[in-house]
């Protein structure tokens, strides 16, 4: 017979979840003070903002910044819209919707570097988009969109494979949120006589702008990590804030500079997340 | 057969006293219902003597064993659950089978006992059956099943026939109870349902705010309800309540709201002698009390008027609602009867079968 | 009159889905096709500039990449990391899921909300201080490294599917398991857990593919010890391109297979995963 005191009773779920906490402190925790650390000293040992002045009088910062804000703004929102079309497109139920929905989805399971070099496959000198063009004798000579002082048309194609690549993983949240609104509604609208575009601006869109909310707020954190795809594509010719991280530390081994862009990195991410979340906060309550 | 008796039993949630300060002593082989509208701490209660729930504070003893702290495979019980919880990924026979297997019976017994559970429930023609290819009934009975065929010494059930449709709930409130007479099982039976509590329990006790409020026969509390509680939940269509004033006259006690006066019958004198004709009081009235004139089998009534607001011919009853000063007066007369809305109506109130309250307290006075 | 003309703007209606799913359907499977191909394509077809679609076929490139450059140990490297990271994830996210779609306590909140928010931290800019904590306690540049880091990735997300997925098992299930006989990690063991596998399995999948696919800390962490896209990174700049287009094709061949079978999961999972 076991029987138990009720002080045991209330142990249970603390117990239960102690492991993962001590890891994600250990794994997680530990390593945010650490970075903490190495981004405020210096090389002799001493504490301050050493490192952050360095940063920013190398002009690479300024421009892995630029660059990041310029991916940013041509990447985000033309995904969101493209995402919830898809996502408005699927939840229509079409006959064998679920296929395309899988289709849709297989990017989502995709490295970025395997996505990187698909758009290589494609957009590369001897690749399929220059055989086809020339083929069909839209052009002479290959087009090239990679290399030294091709940075700009390297970075339209950068845009588009992160376009292909997650577009998916905006499409999915939407979708998600799309699901879950309740048929009554709008069958209640056709009854009131509302029409399809009444049907949207006035159901479809207040019920599903939290998910647009975060769906926004993931991918713009996500646009700040971005690393594979530009490195592969355009090597250092584009610096990017998570690039500059990889380089600082994996070829000039300054352990310190690569945890001060590591930390401006995540100062980036947490103050955006916080921004959002007070706003979000009111916009719960209206819901 | 075991007694099952709770002391002082407490289940705070946070600072939500769901059951609070509960004493209770069921016979062996009882049929006790838990009666009470939701939210009122029937179902944790049910939940503490199963071992689901952790007691606050209180003891449970089953016969003379102190179980409170015994986690619920230790206590040789079994439930009946309100969604069944039939477990998906077994078939009917696996289901049924399951609790002798953890209680280590032979393959032999195990055969035995569960072809005994599905002959008495008639569902021996499932047994290969998965959960899902079985309707809302037949996974009752599977249920029902499991939860007879361990021999338990106390059978829990929580509102197990609330998922059915109405047809099969009464098929099923005859069987539970034959079947309960049969093995004579100390069962606690928990339902919002007072026609299943009427119909089903030996006894019944009515729970609101965590607290028993009465505990007695159906009997006891359909004639004697200790509270306003009490005699408005059990009944249907529910008690008429009236605020009334007393007053004494020609040395007669009567009970007297606008529009109506309501003498007290000699033998309920005493009860009244005492009364302060300063506070007000609450009548109840019954509404199959009140009678249509000329259908009166006493003559001990009082005689009111008012006009027909609305009338529900349900052909085999007739409930009217009768405008009257201080509300409506329902009335309730067995037959199909032609009443007109809108026309004069004069009722007599069953003077012996009327109860009072203190307006204060919702105690009952008679 | 009318009833011509419903079928009629139901037929447009239908070319329209049509129409719009082709071009869906030719937007999302054409890189992946067109990789394949070159996968297999062989190196003089692929420089023939008017050749579109090469005729000649080898596996050529395949030898080279797995013996050549050694791609057969970063592959096996990747699934020994994925496959510790799983079973790290699984030992401490079950019971931190379960606490959290079972018991109601104080700091449960809390306790989501941190997952939640690590789930939203850039964790690549933990790789730089790990690194130098590895190398102080001596596993940089090993596997268990890789699958540590991969585990704190992957174990915040994983202990909030796991949450709803055993949310998704009725708790009658395992009370009816507690009331006939068994205890609470018994009745988990017998009913919830094979009642959930379907979703548990779903999510080992997830799990697997975020540290199959995981580049940037698995790079910074490992020199010699590399998983396969640590790997592709570091030598795909030096090889010529018919190699890369390859390797591409085979760091996306388990993901395709593998989110065919997660296929029904699909929306829970990653809408879980991201909101």
């Amino acid at each position: 017979m076991i029987s138990f005191s009720r002080r045991e009773k209330n142990w249970i779920p603390y117990l239960l979840f102690l492991p993962a906490l001590i890891y994600l402190a250990g794994f997680i925790g530990y390593p945010l003070v650490k970075t903490l650390q190495l981004a405020f000293t210096s090389e002799e040992g001493k504490v301050g903002i050493e490192n952050f002045i360095t940063l920013t009088r190398d002009s690479t910062f300024w421009k892995a910044l630029k660059n990041t804000l310029y991916l940013l703004i041509a990447i985000v929102p033309l995904q969101v819209i493209l995402a919830f079309l898809l996502a408005l497109f699927v939840n229509g139920r079409f006959k064998g919707y679920m296929t395309v929905l899988y289709i849709i989805c297989i990017p989502l399971a995709l490295s970025d570097v395997s996505a990187a070099l698909m758009s290589y496959n494609i957009f590369t000198s001897h690749g399929f988009l220059n055989k086809l063009l020339m083929k069909f004798g839209f052009i002479d000579a290959p087009i090239y969109f990679f290399g030294l002082g091709l940075s700009s048309r390297a970075f339209w194609v950068i845009v588009l494979t992160e376009l292909w690549r997650a577009t998916p993983l905006v499409f999915i949240i939407l979708l998600a949120s799309l699901q879950v609104i309740s048929k009554d509604y709008f069958e209640a609208a056709d009854v009131f006589g509302f029409s399809s575009w009444q049907k949207f601006i006035h159901i479809t869109l207040p019920l599903t702008m939290p998910s647009l909310q975060s769906a926004l707020l993931i991918r713009t954190l996500f646009a700040f990590q971005i690393f594979a795809v530009v490195w592969l594509l355009s090597g250092r010719d584009i610096p990017i804030l998570a690039g500059e991280v990889y380089y600082q530390q994996a070829e000039l081994i300054n352990f310190r500079l690569a945890a001060t862009y590591g930390f401006i990195i995540a100062l980036i991410c947490i103050l955006l997340s916080w921004v959002y979340l007070t706003f979000l906060k009111t916009k719960h309550l209206e819901v | 057969m075991v007694k099952v008796r709770l002391e002082g039993l407490k289940k705070y949630f946070d600072k939500v006293k769901a059951v609070n300060d509960i004493d209770l002593e069921i016979i062996p082989g009882e049929f006790v219902v838990l009666l009470g509208p939701s939210g009122c701490g029937k179902t944790t209660l049910l939940r503490c003597i199963s071992g689901l729930e952790r007691v606050t504070e209180g003891r449970i003893f089953f016969d003379n064993d102190n179980i409170t702290y015994l986690s619920p495979k230790d206590r040789n019980i079994s439930m009946v659950f309100q969604n069944y919880a039939v477990w998906p990924h077994m078939t009917v026979k696996n289901n049924i089978a399951f609790p002798l297997r953890i209680k280590k019976y032979s393959q032999h017994q195990i055969q035995e006992k569960v072809i005994w559970a599905v002959n008495l429930l008639g569902i021996d023609n499932l047994l290969d059956r998965y959960p899902a290819q079985l309707s809302g009934g037949q996974r009752q009975r599977v249920a029902v099943a499991r939860a007879i065929v361990m021999e338990p010494r106390v059978l829990l059930m929580d509102e197990p026939l609330s998922n059915l449709d109405a047809l099969l709930r009464v098929r099923m409130r005859a069987e539970i109870k034959k079947l309960q007479e049969k093995l004579k099982v100390t069962t606690i039976y928990v339902t919002h349902d007072q026609v299943e509590a009427m119909t089903m329990g030996d006894r019944i006790a009515v729970l609101e705010q965590g607290i028993i409020q009465q505990f007695g026969s159906s009997d006891d509390i359909y004639h004697n309800p200790v509270n306003t509680f009490v005699a408005g939940f059990v009944g249907s269509p529910q008690m008429n309540f009236i605020e009334v004033e007393m007053v004494h006259k020609n040395e007669m006690f009567c009970l007297r709201a606008k529009g109506l006066e309501v003498p007290i019958v000699d033998n309920l004198k005493d009860k009244v002698s005492k009364l302060s004709s300063k506070r007000n009081y609450i009548l109840g009235i019954r509404p199959e009390h009140i009678y249509l004139t000329g259908r009166a089998q006493t003559d001990k009534v009082a005689t009111t008027k008012g006009k027909v607001y609305f009338a529900e011919l349900l052909r085999s009853d007739t409930v009217i609602h009768l405008e009257k000063e201080f509300g409506l007066l329902v009335i309730k007369s067995p037959g199909d009867l032609k009443i007109e809305e809108g026309k004069e109506l004069e009722v007599l109130i069953d003077l012996s079968r009327i109860h009072l309250f203190e307006k204060d307290t919702s105690k009952t006075i008679f | 009159m009318k009833s011509q003309r419903i079928p009629i703007a139901l037929k447009i209606k239908q070319l329209v889905t049509i129409i719009i799913v082709g071009f869906i359907v030719i937007w999302f499977l054409a890189p992946l096709v067109l990789i394949t191909i070159s996968a297999f394509a062989s190196p003089g077809d692929y420089y023939q500039i008017d050749k579109v679609i090469p005729t000649h076929f080898t596996l050529n490139q395949f030898k080279s990449l797995f013996f050549g450059l050694e791609a057969w140990k970063a592959i096996l490297t990747s699934i020994k990391v994925a496959g510790i990271t799983i079973l790290l994830s699984f030992i401490m996210g079950l019971p931190a899921g379960y606490a959290l779609s079972r018991y109601i306590f104080p700091g449960k909140n809390f306790l989501k909300l941190l997952c939640l928010a690590t789930k939203m931290f850039p964790l690549m800019v933990l790789a730089v201080p790990l690194l130098i904590i590895f190398m102080k306690v001596g596993v940089s540049d090993t596997i268990w490294g890789t699958s540590l880091a991969h585990t704190a990735m992957v174990l915040p997300i994983i202990i909030l599917i796991f949450s709803s997925i055993l949310s998704g098992v009725s708790v009658d299930y395992e009370e009816a398991a507690m009331i006939f006989g068994l205890s609470r990690i018994h009745a988990f063991f017998r009913i919830t857990l094979p009642l959930a596998l379907p979703g548990l399995a779903a999510s080992a999948i997830f799990a697997f593919m975020m540290s199959w696919n995981e580049v940037f800390v698995a790079t910074i962490l490992t020199l010699t010890n590399r998983t396969l896209p640590a790997h592709i990174l570091k030598t795909a700049m030096a090889s010529p391109d018919y190699l890369k287009f390859t390797a591409g094709f085979i760091m996306a061949v388990p993901a395709m297979v593998f989110i065919f079978f997660v296929r029904k999961h699909l929306v829970t999972m990653w809408g879980i995963s991201l909101k």
